[in-house]
């Protein structure tokens, strides 16, 4: 894989995160107790033996910035090649792939060494062998090879940002929608895998013909020119679009097949390092179905919820079906269900809060709840 | 290069054999500690902590474990790549008229007069990496200073009963040594030496060469050095330290410090983020706690699997500990498995080793279970094992009492 480069592309869509993304990037969004987005596709791409990343970010990048460093932890703190971050063209728009941000880098694309591209979403929650990727798209002498999960159900709010893919014989993809479900649930997995100079065309068309997106406006005219391959993907699949679909497929890492297979299976999703003791439970604490990370601390009751870094649980709390970010505070005799609390957030003595719906409640980062005024 | 006014040289050389099988593959300062430490890591962050940005390392006895634990220095940014300072492992080697292996403490300090030279300190810092404590050196050199002493020992108070393991210092109303004795059978004193020494370099230069030219000694800083510098009427002091400190030589008094750790919070406290303890951190996924099992006063590590009950004990890294298994008060180290239904008491499981299914690890003594050790399904391993009739008949009552 030494002959592939790796690009992260800007996904634009922030709103759908609500208040997560007020501070960050979708990138560097935190998931699963102590990973950020970016940490799946950056390391399916360096377990493979990429060596050369560019990721796209937008200005909200300093959480992104602090969490990827040098690239240490992903072998990307390299003489040649490395980790490259890269400006977007542009902040927000409609676009689900934008041609402009990566026709703005062009020239990082041109210099460096490697023959081929693998295109990668930032919001895509999986463990992949890239290698075999590769090794199948030089078997089919493909111009492009689109990597597709089956049998993907996305959540009914999501749908219309799905993009689906239809399989034609030999594994060719022949067509594409948005937002309309196909047989199947093929979903394309917004990573594609081509030649450089395929990707240097599209970006002077995008210039030239200002066809900007390529799932919209370059991938339906090209599926009969090209020759496009779909390679299927097995395995666990979590399509991160919105603030529910977050908690859902963190939801999923509680189901043990998940873990296994998301964490151990085909290689370690890297991730920034930090210090901290392991995680303390105390007398009288009771959890069961919980993923916790170092450095909590832990006296009440949890069940069946992610716990990052840092949290506290207080004595005589109870905590269901809930996220807790670095460094949540939760006080005595406090009971919540069903929220997502992001960074440092603290709920005060004896305050409830509890999801009406199957859909979690969002705090926002650094809010204090409860304790009268 | 420029010129460093305290720069450590910790000693870690030593095997630890009372550590038994703990330290059979490394070096005692790398035997894992507290679920995610080893104990060098106590001694290294304490040293950051106080402003002492470089520091020695002297290795001699199986030091791989140690030198890969270490690497560049940047688990504590002490990185050897740091243009002054930093960290240095320093083996013992061979030079134009030969060399030899470090044959004390002294004399391991002896071989590397050069690289001390090369920092032209004023003050020398003399450490060991086999002691569980959280302590700010430059305290301790501010006292030196002040005193305008020529060594300071830092000193702890123990239990009387326990005076006759240490080094025991007798000191006047000032602190002035005017005495010390290695383990003493009727101790005056109970202030003993936590093997943490200040010494003006040029003067301990001094003594070493003496100290190395005298074919009658030890080369150890306990039994040689320090006894000639009091005969010699040097001004040696002891400082005091109020707080945990903990010599993990032997498997009962690791086993001891590491049930302290789960009992006192405030020791590993990780929201103290004036004194952290810095360690080079695995890559695991965060553990998950399964719906049936049970954690009660217990410290779990990332990547572990935990299905069955876990009390007042210590969990590494990727453990996976199977349905209704049962630990208590015991250590289990990175990667053991623990099968089904398998019960461990008091017993510390060394890294990777696996306990079949419904076996039974425990007794009254501690027991260890080597790395790498693979156990059958129904094994029973304790002391009693190695029992006669009537002890056996003891040894069954206590399984029972074990459930």
């Amino acid at each position: 894989m030494k002959n592939v480069m790796g690009i992260i592309h800007h996904k634009k869509d922030e709103d759908a995160f609500r208040e997560l993304t007020k501070h960050r990037c979708i990138a560097a969004i935190p998931f699963g107790g102590k990973y950020r987005l970016v940490d799946f596709p950056l390391s399916n791409m360096t377990n493979a033996g990429i060596s050369n990343v560019g990721i796209i970010t937008s200005l909200k990048l300093r959480s992104l910035l602090g969490h990827l460093g040098t690239g240490k932890e992903w072998g990307l703190d390299r003489k040649h090649d490395g980790l490259f971050i890269l400006p977007a063209a542009s902040e927000k728009n409609k676009r689900w792939l934008d041609l402009e941000d990566i026709y703005a880098n062009q020239d990082y694309i041109v210099n460096s060494n490697q023959e081929y591209v693998l295109l990668s979403g930032s919001n895509i929650v999986c463990n992949i062998d890239l290698r075999k990727v590769f090794a199948y798209h030089c078997e089919k002498k493909a111009d492009l090879t689109i990597i597709y999960g089956e049998g993907y159900k996305f959540l009914p709010q999501d749908v219309a940002r799905g993009v689906y893919l239809k399989k034609g014989v030999n594994g060719r993809i022949t067509a594409v929608s948005i937002g309309t479900p196909v047989e199947n649930g093929v979903v394309c997995m917004d990573m594609y895998l081509f030649k450089k100079s395929f990707l240097l065309q599209l970006l002077q068309e995008c210039s030239d013909l200002g066809k900007c997106d390529f799932i919209s406006e370059v991938l339906p005219l090209k599926l009969k020119e090209m020759k496009i391959y779909g390679y299927a993907h097995e395995g666990y699949l979590g399509i991160v679009n919105s603030w529910q679909s977050l908690y859902k497929h963190q939801m999923d890492l509680l189901n043990p097949k998940v873990w296994q297979e998301l964490f151990f299976a085909k290689g370690l999703i890297h991730t920034k390092l930090k210090d901290g003791p392991p995680a303390r439970y105390c007398e009288k604490s009771e959890v069961h179905n919980v993923f916790a990370s170092p450095g909590c601390l832990i006296e009440g009751k949890v069940e069946n919820s992610i716990l990052f870094r840092k949290v506290i649980i207080g004595r005589g709390a109870v905590v269901r079906n809930s996220i807790l970010m670095p460094r949540v505070e939760i006080e005595e005799n406090v009971t919540l269900d069903g929220v997502i609390l992001d960074k440092s957030v603290r709920v005060k003595k004896g305050a409830q809060l509890i999801s009406s719906d199957e859909n979690p409640v969002i705090i926002e980062k650094n809010i204090v709840i409860g304790g009268g005024l | 290069m420029k010129r460093k006014e305290c720069i450590a040289m910790l000693l870690a050389g030593g095997q630890g054999s009372r550590l038994r099988v703990l330290t059979k593959n490394l070096a005692k300062p790398a035997v894992p500690f507290g679920g995610k430490y080893r104990i060098i890591d106590f001694s290294m962050s304490n040293c950051i902590n106080s402003g002492i940005d470089t520091v020695g390392v002297l290795t001699q006895y199986k030091p791989q474990v140690l030198n890969a634990y270490i690497g560049e220095g940047s688990a504590w940014d002490l990185q050897c790549y740091s243009r002054d300072g930093g960290v240095t492992i320093l083996p013992p080697y061979v030079s134009e008229d030969g060399g030899e292996w470090y044959l004390g403490t002294a004399h391991s300090i002896y071989q590397n007069l050069e690289f001390i030279d090369k920092y032209n300190p004023k003050y020398v810092l003399i450490i060991s990496g086999d002691h569980v404590y959280k302590m700010d050196y430059s305290l301790m050199l501010k006292e030196h200073k002040a005193k305008n002493a020529d060594v300071t020992i830092s000193v702890v108070e123990v239990d009387w009963e326990e005076a006759p393991r240490f080094g025991i210092m007798n000191t006047d109303e000032n602190g002035r040594i005017n005495e010390f004795k290695e383990k003493p059978a009727h101790p005056q004193s109970n202030l003993a030496s936590m093997g943490v020494y200040i010494f003006n370099w040029s003067s301990l230069k001094e003594y070493l060469e003496k100290d190395v030219a005298d074919n009658n000694s030890a080369h150890d800083f306990g039994k040689d050095i320090i006894p000639l510098m009091l005969r010699e009427k040097q001004k040696l002091y002891a400082y005091r330290f109020q707080g945990y400190w903990r010599d993990v030589g032997t498997v009962e008094s690791y086993w001891e410090a590491s049930m302290d750790v789960i009992d006192d919070h405030d020791f590993l406290n990780y929201f103290d983020n004036n004194w952290n303890i810095f360690s080079a951190p695995v890559l695991q996924p965060p553990h998950y706690i399964a719906a049936g099992a049970k954690v009660d006063r217990a410290l779990i590590s990332d990547g572990c699997w935990i299905d069955g009950e876990v009390e007042h004990s210590i969990v590494f890294p990727a453990v996976l500990v199977g349905k209704n298994a049962k630990i208590k008060d015991s250590i289990i180290m990175a990667g053991a498995q623990i099968g089904q239904g398998a019960r461990i008491e008091k017993a510390i499981i060394g890294e990777n080793a696996v306990i079949g299914k419904n076996s039974f690890i425990g007794s009254e003594e501690i027991t260890v279970i080597e790395d790498d050790q693979k156990l059958k399904e129904n094994s029973q391993i304790g002391c009693m094992l190695n029992l006669n009739k009537v002890e056996k008949k003891k040894a069954e009552e206590i399984k029972e009492l074990l459930g």
